[in-house]
């Protein structure tokens, strides 16, 4: 497999062939990021996102100087034009609306169960959407992706004790704002 | 401290109620497109050619006609060709 510096050279000379590689290559995992700092309910914005990194980081090839790994400064990228979106655009949670749910319950057997698991999961997803955005990203990769610890530690561009530390964070304030939204078995 | 096990089952359950995310299978085609250079037909080409000569052509004769010096008019366009080239280099 060519190496990323080998790629970029060629990329920033004008090979389109060289750049669809490294797009072929990071796509999916600048995709992740995207979609774990913005949240479930924003996976089309997270492949804008994911378009528009790519098409600034192939205008910025000739400036990229190789002081860091291509990897690296491309997630940086991603993670700061991700939050940049975030605050200019208020991205909330979708709310679960009680009323088509009752329907759904009426309608199924097994529905009361079902309800319970969705009105759960809304308050979860609630609760999530208020951490910060780093502990956002950090527990949505590894719960929802299955991303290992050393993987989000390259995306987010931070040691393995860091992200460690930052999921413990993250439950220890989840278990609390569960609590006070009365989900004491949480 | 502890950290409860329940929380950590809960969030698994959670969250992996919705599948994992996946690009569309259309994205790499539609970054590849936008990267292409968008480039004229050669009639547009012709078209835009004749147009930038036409318009010295029009500016000079309209110059030379309010009695502008020639020397003035040379560098007004040497001016505008500079700035075209200017940009054409950015765009590139």
């Amino acid at each position: 497999m060519e190496a990323d510096s080998d790629l970029v050279a060629r990329a920033a000379a004008g090979d389109e062939q060289a750049f669809a590689a490294l797009l072929e290559r990071y796509r999916d995992r600048v995709f992740r990021l995207a979609v774990s700092i913005l949240g479930q309910a924003f996976v089309g914005e997270a492949e804008e996102v994911t378009q528009e990194v790519f098409l600034r980081v192939h205008h910025a090839l000739k400036s990229f100087r190789g002081e860091s790994k291509f990897g690296t400064w491309l997630y940086r990228v991603t993670f700061n034009q991700t939050i940049n979106l975030k605050a200019r655009v208020r991205f909330n949670a979708p709310h679960v609306n009680d009323d088509a749910l009752a329907r759904q319950a009426a309608a199924d057997p097994d529905a009361l169960t079902r309800l319970e698991r969705a009105r759960r999961d809304a308050v979860v997803a609630e609760c999530v959407a208020e951490l910060p955005a780093i502990y956002q990203s950090a527990l949505r990769l590894h719960y929802w992706m299955g991303e290992s610890i050393a993987e989000i530690a390259t995306l987010l561009d931070v040691p393995e004790n860091t992200v460690k530390s930052y999921l413990f964070r993250a439950r220890q304030l989840l278990q609390s704002m569960l609590k006070n939204r009365g989900y004491d078995n949480a | 401290m502890p950290e409860p096990i329940e929380i950590e089952a809960l969030l698994r359950e959670s969250m992996q109620a919705a599948a994992p995310p996946k690009l569309t299978p259309t994205f790499t085609q539609r970054v590849t497109t936008r990267l292409r250079p968008r480039q004229l037909s050669a009639g547009a080409q012709r078209a835009l050619r004749f147009y930038a000569l036409a318009a010295v052509v029009v500016s000079v004769a309209v110059m030379w006609s309010q009695g502008v010096e020639w020397s003035l008019i040379a560098v007004s366009l040497a001016v505008t060709a500079v700035i075209g080239a200017i940009v054409r280099s950015r765009l590139k």
